[in-house]
Parts: structure tokens; C-alpha cells; sequence
């Protein structure tokens, strides 16, 4: 998979490998049970802090994206790409919600009222 | 440094290899279990079968930001650091079956094949004349991050 991150960009880092994290994900890239790079790894090679790597992994686990092994590195979890899927369309919904006015509670009656 | 960076990784997985490595495991453990009931030794060598075969079956290739960092095995180590500086070239192979000789162990001094599969791989060109094939899922991408770090390899007897 491909992994960027532009310093220029107002979006942190952490996010921005979280963003190639969920692309990767969506594309077809990376599947479920798949292993991402350790931390230290990918620091290196993106020339990032390693804590900046591991922070956009937990971010990615505590979303259930990814699994984190002891021992035995970091992993795409089985129901991630649904998840990633759901989540990408979550924040597309938000992103149209407040650019109409909505904020997220009204976005959640709304959900509510169509369920 | 302000520019943007990329990178690639990839995880290659040999399921041939840890199903050979289990029925293998599990054959030298039964027929030891036979030939000596009461040793340790059957189940001993049947787990150091599976594990040399866990550790054959997976290679891992992580590339960017004047580097390549190569590892074999389920665990995060042991890895190999090739800075992009000592990579003559870089290019990106479509081997055969019948190409895949080897099994990540070097046979000969001046090549190391980390190819578990047929199929995609990053074939590089050191420097000191060593060459070094690694299985990867799409090692074209790889090969452009290597050029974009280092546009203008030189020319070894090899790959001129």
C-alpha cells in the first residue's frame, strides 16, 4: 500500500496516515489480516516521529480498524473494510450536514427518524 | 524537510508454505512419536519445522524516504536496512513458477531471494554487486518511490 504525508498540509500527520490507512482500505489495497509496518518502520521511511506513526495507529484501533498483536505487530482487523466503508460515509454525511446547517445531533434524529 | 513524502509497504504471506511447514511438522512429529513414545523429541522437531516454515512463509518490504527496509517472518524482526544510495537499480519482475527458486535464504553469496511466491517482485541491484528479489504485491510502485529518491542510478557491469 501507499502511504504519504505532506507537511504542508493543515491536516495533522497522525490523520494524514490514518487517511492512507482507510484509502488503502477502500481501494482494495489492504484487506482484513493483513500487517502494517511497525511503528518504527514507517517513521523511518516517511521521516516522521515514530509517536506521530503510533498515535494514528491507535486512532485506527480504537476505531476497530486495526488489531494491535503483542509481539506480533499491527493488523488490518477482520471487519475493517465494512467498518472503514461505514465510517468514510459517516464523515461524508457530516462534512454535507454542516455545510447545510445540520449539526451532528440533527444529523443523528435524522438517521433516527429514517431508520 | 517540508516536501511531501511517500512510501510503500507491502506484506507477502506464502500459505503454501505454513500448510507445508504444518503437514511436515506434524509428519516428523508422528513418526518420532513412534520410534521413541516417551521423547520430547518428536513434538520438538515437529514445532521447529512449523516455525522455520512461519518464518520462510512471509517477507515484508517497506520502502521510502532514501531506504528499503526488508524483513522476514511474523515477527517485527529481524530486519535489513539497504539505504537507496548502495541500490544500483531497482525494477519490478513478473517471475514464474519455475523462476521461484529458493526460499529467502541466500544460495549463492551475491543474491538473496526473499521470493515466496510466483508472481510480482522487486528485483534491486546493490552496489557491492549483490542482487536481492523480494515477493511483493505491486513492486512497480516501489520501484518509483527508489527512482524518485534516487533518479539517476549508475551503471554496474551487471545492468549496463
Amino acid at each position: 500500500m501507499m502511504w504519504s504525508v505532506d507537511p504542508r498540509s493543515p491536516l495533522p500527520l497522525h490523520e494524514q496516515i490514518t487517511v492512507s490507512v482507510r484509502r488503502a482500505l477502500s481501494d482494495g489495497t489492504l484487506a482484513a489480516g493483513e500487517r502494517l509496518p511497525a511503528a518504527a518502520e514507517l517513521a523511518a521511511v516517511l521521516d516522521v516521529n515514530p509517536n506521530t506513526v503510533l498515535r494514528a495507529y491507535r486512532c485506527l484501533r480504537d476505531e476497530g480498524v486495526l488489531e494491535f498483536r503483542r509481539g506480533r505487530g499491527v493488523r488490518v482487523s477482520a471487519d475493517a473494510p465494512v467498518r472503514a466503508a461505514v465510517t468514510d460515509a459517516a464523515r461524508q454525511l457530516l462534512t454535507l450536514g454542516r455545510a447545510h446547517g445540520y449539526n451532528p445531533a440533527a444529523l443523528a434524529a435524522l438517521l433516527e427518524e429514517l431508520a | 524537510m517540508t516536501a511531501p513524502r511517500q512510501a510503500y509497504s507491502s506484506t507477502v504471506i506464502a500459505r503454501r508454505h505454513l500448510l507445508a511447514g504444518a503437514v511436515a511438522g506434524a509428519a516428523i512429529a508422528a513418526g518420532l512419536h513412534v520410534l521413541a513414545p516417551a521423547s520430547l523429541a518428536g513434538p520438538l522437531a515437529g514445532l521447529s519445522v512449523l516455525v522455520t516454515a512461519a518464518y520462510l512463509a512471509s517477507v515484508r518490504v517497506t520502502v521510502g524516504a532514501g531506504r528499503v527496509i526488508l524483513g522476514q517472518g511474523p515477527l517485527p524482526w529481524p530486519t535489513r536496512v539497504i539505504p537507496v544510495s548502495l541500490i544500483a537499480d531497482a525494477r519490478a519482475e513478473n517471475l514464474t513458477s519455475g523462476q521461484v527458486f529458493g526460499i529467502g535464504v541466500p544460495w549463492h553469496r551475491r543474491t538473496t531471494r526473499m521470493t515466496v511466491r510466483a508472481g510480482p517482485t522487486l528485483v534491486l541491484s546493490l552496489r557491492t554487486g549483490e542482487w536481492v528479489r523480494v515477493s511483493t504485491r505491486d513492486p512497480g510502485a516501489a520501484v518509483a518511490i527508489i527512482r524518485s529518491a534516487h533518479p539517476q542510478p549508475v551503471p554496474t557491469r551487471e545492468n549496463s
